[in-house]
C-alpha cells in the first residue's frame, strides 16, 4: 500500500478495518446472563422497600463497573458511544424495556400492585437484556460495514 | 448529519487511517490496535504521538496487575476530523467514479 492512497484505496482501507474490528468483536454466552442478571436486579429491585432499592441499585451499578473492568481487561477493546443507527435503536429498545418494567415493579411498592409484578419484571428483564446483548452486537456489525458519518 | 468534507494529509496516511477506522468503533489498548494494524510497537508509537499533537487521539494509562497498558481513544476533534475526511474521500471517489452506461451524455 502506498503511503497516498487514491480515495477508493483509502475508502476501501478504512472500511476493511471496521469489518474486521466487527468480526473481532466476539465475547463469551456467560456474559449475556450475568448482564441481563445485573439489569433484572435494577428492576426487581423497585418493588423493594427502602433503603434496600437504592442498596441493590448501589451494588448493582458497582457490578456493572466491575464488568466493565473485566471486559477491558479481558479483550482490550470497549465500544465508545452509542451508534446512532441500528445499534443505538435496540439501545434504545432496551431503555425502554426497562423504564416500563421499573415501572410495573414500581407500581409494586407505590400502589401495592401483585407482590410477584417485581419478580415477573426481574425475569422477564433478564431475559430481554440478555437477548438484547446479542442483537446490538449483530446490529453494531452491521454498521460496522458502512462508513462512519 | 454528514460531516462537510474536508482532507486531512494528517490522517489520509494508511496506518493512521485504519488506527482513526478502528477508533471510530471502539476504544481500544494500544496491543490490540498495533495487531490490528499489523505494525511494531515503534511504529505505532509514531503514529499515535502524530494523532495526539494534533488533538486527535487521546491516550490513558492504566496500571494493571504491575504492567502499565495504554488505552486510545478518539477526541472529539479526532471523530470530527476522520468523518470530515472519510466525506471528502467520498466525494472525491465519487468525482472519478464511471459514468454507468445510459446516463452519460447523449445527443
Amino acid at each position: 500500500m502506498t503511503q497516498d492512497p487514491s480515495p477508493e484505496e483509502a475508502l476501501a482501507l478504512i472500511k476493511a478495518a471496521r469489518e474486521d474490528i466487527g468480526r473481532d468483536l466476539d465475547y463469551p454466552i456467560g456474559w449475556d446472563f450475568a448482564y441481563g442478571a445485573v439489569l433484572a436486579a435494577i428492576v426487581a429491585s423497585q418493588g423493594l422497600p427502602s433503603p434496600w432499592n437504592t442498596t441493590v441499585f448501589i451494588f448493582c451499578m458497582l457490578g456493572v463497573v466491575l464488568m466493565v473492568q473485566w471486559w477491558k481487561k479481558r479483550f482490550g477493546w470497549w465500544v465508545n458511544g452509542y451508534s446512532p443507527r441500528r445499534a443505538g435503536r435496540v439501545a434504545w429498545f432496551l431503555v425502554a424495556f426497562m423504564l416500563v418494567m421499573m415501572g410495573l415493579a414500581l407500581w409494586t411498592r407505590l400502589y401495592d400492585g401483585p407482590v410477584w409484578m417485581p419478580w415477573a419484571a426481574g425475569v422477564a428483564t433478564w431475559i430481554v437484556a440478555g437477548l438484547s446483548g446479542r442483537w446490538w452486537m449483530q446490529a453494531y456489525r452491521k454498521d460496522l460495514t458502512e462508513l462512519p458519518q | 448529519m454528514s460531516a462537510a468534507p474536508v482532507f486531512d494529509a494528517l490522517i489520509h496516511a494508511p496506518g493512521r487511517l485504519q488506527i482513526c477506522a478502528i477508533l471510530s468503533s471502539v476504544d481500544a489498548e494500544f496491543a490490540m490496535l498495533r495487531d490490528a494494524i499489523k505494525v511494531s510497537d515503534s511504529v505505532m508509537s509514531k503514529h499515535l504521538k502524530q494523532l495526539e499533537e494534533a488533538g486527535y487521539v487521546k491516550l490513558t494509562k492504566a496500571a494493571e496487575n504491575g504492567r502499565q497498558r495504554t488505552w486510545v481513544s478518539l477526541t472529539s476533534a479526532g471523530r470530527k476530523a476522520f468523518a470530515a475526511h472519510v466525506a471528502e474521500l467520498q466525494r472525491l471517489a465519487e468525482m472519478t467514479a464511471p459514468v454507468p452506461l445510459g446516463q452519460g451524455f447523449s445527443g
